[in-house]
């Protein structure tokens, strides 16, 4: 939770700016948040070109109302849920999820002397992809963005035990993915 | 993780605690394209340069319909005003005084003088009219 607020301090801070110097001042929320966005986004929409477009909308939105993200109590999330929308947006108006299965619309940071954990990463998002977007998205607010499963039930607009169902399943799957079952716990 | 709802039936999160890690290290992997950046601020520039421009046609829009409203009435007055407030032509005032003095039975140099007397400026009209009557 302190992580959360602590972001959503810095968040704030921007909408804040924005608010006082328009929208010339988006630079600054597009520098703290576009990488997370951009991330969370593509789970969703299982392509870059569109991810790219629902942060674009959103964060265009922001700047024309930056009260949006001032008026709430935890801006970062909100914008989380946003970008969300604006991608669930994008995905109804395609009649067919346009992916690439190889990862090949994705675009990567590539390290040259990295190139084993590169094959993992693209390993990580290949299998990420194959799960419901319900799923990943879960995984991705959980892992990626650290939130707690009440968080992430108030971003998805779901109760935190189905959050937290799908969280699970999502990671059994996983695990059966990678072979790295290690037992069941019952009780 | 802080969370309270564990579920039972489930691998434990020692069993997923390296996927967990592995899945993170992935965070950064996908990164937004270079023209991204430039393209949100553009059409943010651009959308706020629109905004403005409608809230300058709006308010131009709102002064020309004050403006209309009021110019309209008070034209309108001032035509009335104007119509009450213009003096008699020469012939109205004759056409009194010949009236004026066939009336009274006096000379009609009696009766431009009660032509402009008795009849003001306002009234004149009034009289005219009483008079067509």
């Amino acid at each position: 939770m302190e992580r959360v607020e602590s972001f959503s301090r810095q968040v704030r801070e921007c909408a804040d700016r924005m608010s006082e110097s328009g929208a010339s001042a988006l630079a600054g929320l597009y520098d703290l948040t576009a990488n997370r966005l951009i991330r969370f986004a593509v789970t969703i929409t299982r392509n870059q070109h569109d991810a790219e477009d629902a942060l674009q909308t959103a964060l265009v939105r922001v700047a024309a109302d930056p009260d949006l993200l001032r008026a709430v109590k935890y801006p970062w999330p909100y914008l989380l849920r946003m970008v969300r929308n604006e991608a669930l947006l994008i995905m109804r108006h395609r009649k067919k999820a346009s992916t690439a299965s190889d990862l090949s619309d994705l675009i990567t940071r590539h390290a040259v002397d990295e190139v084993e954990q590169e094959e993992t990463h693209r390993a990580i998002w290949a299998a990420l992809r194959r799960l419901p977007s319900q799923q990943s998205e879960v995984v991705v607010l959980k892992i990626w963005e650290e939130l707690t499963f009440a968080e992430i039930a108030q971003i998805l607009d779901a109760s935190p035990s189905t959050v937290a169902s799908r969280y699970r399943y999502a990671l059994a799957k996983l695990s059966d993915h990678f072979g790295q079952r290690k037992g069941v716990t019952c009780g | 993780m802080d969370d309270s709802f564990e579920s039972d039936c489930f691998e434990s999160d020692d069993a997923f605690a390296d996927l967990e890690q592995a899945i993170f290290s992935a965070r950064n992997f996908v990164v937004p394209s270079d023209d991204l950046r430039p393209n949100v601020m553009e059409e943010a520039k651009e959308n706020s340069l629109q905004r403005l421009g409608f809230r300058r046609l709006g308010i131009l829009v709102m002064a020309c319909l004050l403006v209309w409203l009021i110019a309209i009435p008070t034209a309108r007055a001032l035509s009335v005003m104007r119509s009450q407030m213009s003096a008699p032509s020469t012939k109205q005032v004759e056409q009194v005084a010949e009236e004026l003095s066939t009336q009274n039975r006096y000379g009609p140099n009696w009766g431009l003088v009660d032509a402009f007397e008795k009849t003001p400026l306002r009234a004149s009209s009034v009289r005219l009219q009483v008079i067509d009557d």
